[in-house]
């Protein structure tokens, strides 16, 4: 699977610092 | 806290951890203080506009709009070369085809980074969760997929039951290897 998330990644988060990649990982939260 | 067991793994193939809730920054905080998971950056998403809807993670079947649980690596590039979408909230498997994906992109090692949420501790922690408990809390979890994969001969229903069971078997492990006994 291969989808394109840059507009995520770039405009909302800024995230990118070099080459970096990212693990992005979701919880449920209320711990 | 099964990705923070495998950092060193992770930096030295280029990758940083972001982990986003719904939680706000003080509830991630304290989360947080409770049982830090070294090197992760924490980001806030409570009206999911940031990250958790734009990305299709929202769990349907939930009230409260919670993140299902996911696991995705994006590429220096941003394009998404790995997506893993949890079927429920507690529905998170082992992660080894995350760090294949990962390292498949072939990228220089990284320094550590600080991680850690945006948010202020806040002084009362008795509402969270409390690290003496996560042990007993995944050892259930274990025996209960256990047994419950015990009581069917269907194959599938085995299969997802076995699967609960290696994922709380992966998570307790993970806890262990950052919190050694003695």
């Amino acid at each position: 699977m291969s989808n394109d998330t840059t507009g995520v990644y770039e405009s909302i988060l800024g995230l990118r610092q070099g080459g970096k990649a990212i693990i992005l990982m979701t919880y449920r939260g209320d711990w | 806290m099964r990705l923070a067991s495998e950092r060193d793994r992770i930096h030295g193939a280029g990758g940083e951890v972001i982990a986003v809730s719904i939680d706000d920054d003080v509830r991630q905080a304290g989360m947080y203080q409770r049982w830090p998971t070294p090197n992760a950056r924490y980001v806030s998403d409570p009206d999911r506009s940031l990250l958790i809807e734009p990305l299709g993670l929202t769990d349907p079947n939930d009230d409260r709009g919670i993140a299902l649980p996911a696991m995705l690596v994006i590429a220096p590039d941003g394009e998404e070369v790995y997506r893993y979408v949890g079927r429920d909230f507690a529905d998170r498997t082992t992660d080894e085809q995350v760090y294949t994906a990962l390292e498949g992109l072939g990228l220089d090692a990284i320094d550590p980074p600080a991680g850690g949420p945006d948010g202020i501790v806040p002084d009362d922690l008795r509402r969270f969760f409390r690290p003496s408990d996560f042990v007993a809390y995944f050892k259930g979890n274990r025996f209960a997929a256990a047994a419950i994969g015990g009581r069917t001969d269907d194959k599938e229903f085995r299969a997802i039951a076995r699967e609960h069971r290696i994922m709380a078997d992966a998570t307790l492990a993970a806890w262990e290897s950052l919190h050694p006994p003695g």
